[in-house]
């Protein structure tokens, strides 16, 4: 990539918690409803992270009354107003695809032991 | 009339202050250099060529030094024409009113550059505050700002009262912006703004020689069930009656690594500083390909 480039990514960096696929995160995210604004919460588990730098985007899972919700949210938007790691899941994947096929207790992330 | 030479360095995304993300295309956009100017008197129309990129000495060939000596530039390697329609009053001389219109920048800047130099600086000093070289880098900063308006303005910005942001200034800065009034005057980014309507042209990415599905977008046959039909172009006419082929009809042959023209391409932000033009959306051709770019 040229380096103008990077530069130009580098600069709209912002910080964040880290975290991975299998985690439980709680995204606080901007809403604009005509002139107001107000923060949504989404929660749900992390199924992948995907883009490098400026671009990178991260998908949540959750269900909501019964049907599976994903939504995909860019790490660095300004829109985000914070994300929170709610637990850290024991995955052995970068990309959790195999939740979508699964409901109930089948769905379900194990929380890595410390 | 605004037009540009520049090199494409690629694509990325940028986040407005709304937090939207909008898909640009980055373009290394001059300065570049007038290489002629043409006249009704002279050549028959009016246009201003301009040359973009510097070249070795030892690729120049003598008509090519000619040519930009007569400039009183350096060898540039890749040059384009715009055309322009420029009235000349009496008295005036034609070239400096074509000028004008290709750098519209020329009148406004020596007003208000001044007040924009000002801010640059102390914006700079502010983010270096806590780093030793604040100063330097102020510095630094001034004189390349001082630079572009001499360079953009051109003649006349010679005669034209020195920036105040010049009064600041030590003599290497002096030394320095002596240099830049030698040049001839140069079009940069400064002669677009943002919003502003342009056209990119540039060569396409070459594909070689493609079948009409990937070329004209026909639509094919089955893959399978029994069918012998696959990626053939079908029927291109009728037998007794014509008995040829009619020209135009779509075929396969080489696709791309042709000059394409993408129309109705808003500018999103430029920078003066870098020289870097953003345009939304994609443009023709690939990474440090070579594109023109054109007010509509």
């Amino acid at each position: 990539m040229s380096q103008v480039i990077e530069l130009i990514e580098k600069q709209q960096l912002r910080e964040i918690p880290q975290f991975k696929a299998g985690d439980t995160v709680k995204v606080h995210f901007q809403v604009i409803e005509g002139t107001r604004s107000r923060i949504q919460v989404f929660q749900g588990i992390v199924i992948k992270r995907q883009g490098e730098g400026s671009r990178e985007t991260f998908t949540v899972r959750k269900h909501s009354f019964g049907v599976g919700v994903e939504r995909t949210f860019p790490v660095h938007s300004p829109k985000i107003d914070k994300i929170e790691v709610m637990s850290i899941g024991a995955v052995r994947r970068a990309k959790l695809y195999y939740l979508r096929g699964k409901v109930g207790k089948k769905a379900k992330v194990r929380e890595k032991q410390r | 009339m605004a037009a540009i030479l520049g090199k494409k360095l690629g694509m990325t995304q940028i986040f407005t202050d709304d937090g939207n993300r909008v898909v640009v295309t980055v373009i290394e956009a001059g300065p570049c250099a007038v290489t002629q100017v043409k006249t009704n008197a002279r050549d028959g129309y009016q246009a201003v060529q301009m040359g973009f990129g510097d070249m070795k000495k030892n690729k120049v060939n003598s008509p090519q030094a000619g040519h930009f000596k007569k400039a009183g530039v350096d060898a540039k390697r890749h040059l384009a024409e715009i055309r322009v329609e420029a009235e000349t009053a009496e008295g005036a001389s034609e070239e400096e009113a074509i000028l004008k219109l290709v750098m519209p920048a020329v009148a406004e800047i020596e007003v208000e550059e001044p007040e924009a130099e000002e801010t640059e600086v102390e914006t700079v000093s502010e983010e270096a505050a806590e780093s030793e070289t604040a100063e330097a880098k102020a510095e630094d900063a001034g004189a390349e700002a001082a630079k572009e308006t001499t360079v953009a303005g051109g003649e006349e910005a010679v005669e034209a009262e020195a920036p105040k942001a010049d009064e600041k200034k030590s003599a290497k800065k002096g030394k320095k912006r002596a240099k830049a009034q030698a040049k001839k005057p140069e079009i940069t980014v400064a002669v677009f703004e943002a919003g502003q309507k342009v056209k990119v042209t540039g060569i396409s990415k070459g594909k070689g020689f493609a079948g009409v599905i990937k070329r004209h977008n026909f639509a094919g046959g089955p893959g399978s069930h029994g069918a012998h039909f696959h990626r053939a172009p079908g029927s291109i006419g009728a037998s007794a009656y014509p008995s040829r082929v009619f020209k135009g009809i779509k075929l396969p042959g080489q696709m791309g690594n042709k000059q394409s023209t993408q129309l109705g391409l808003t500018v999103f932000d430029i920078d003066t500083e870098k020289n870097l033009l953003f345009v939304k959306g994609a443009i023709p051709g690939s990474k440090n390909g070579i594109v023109f770019i054109q007010t509509q």
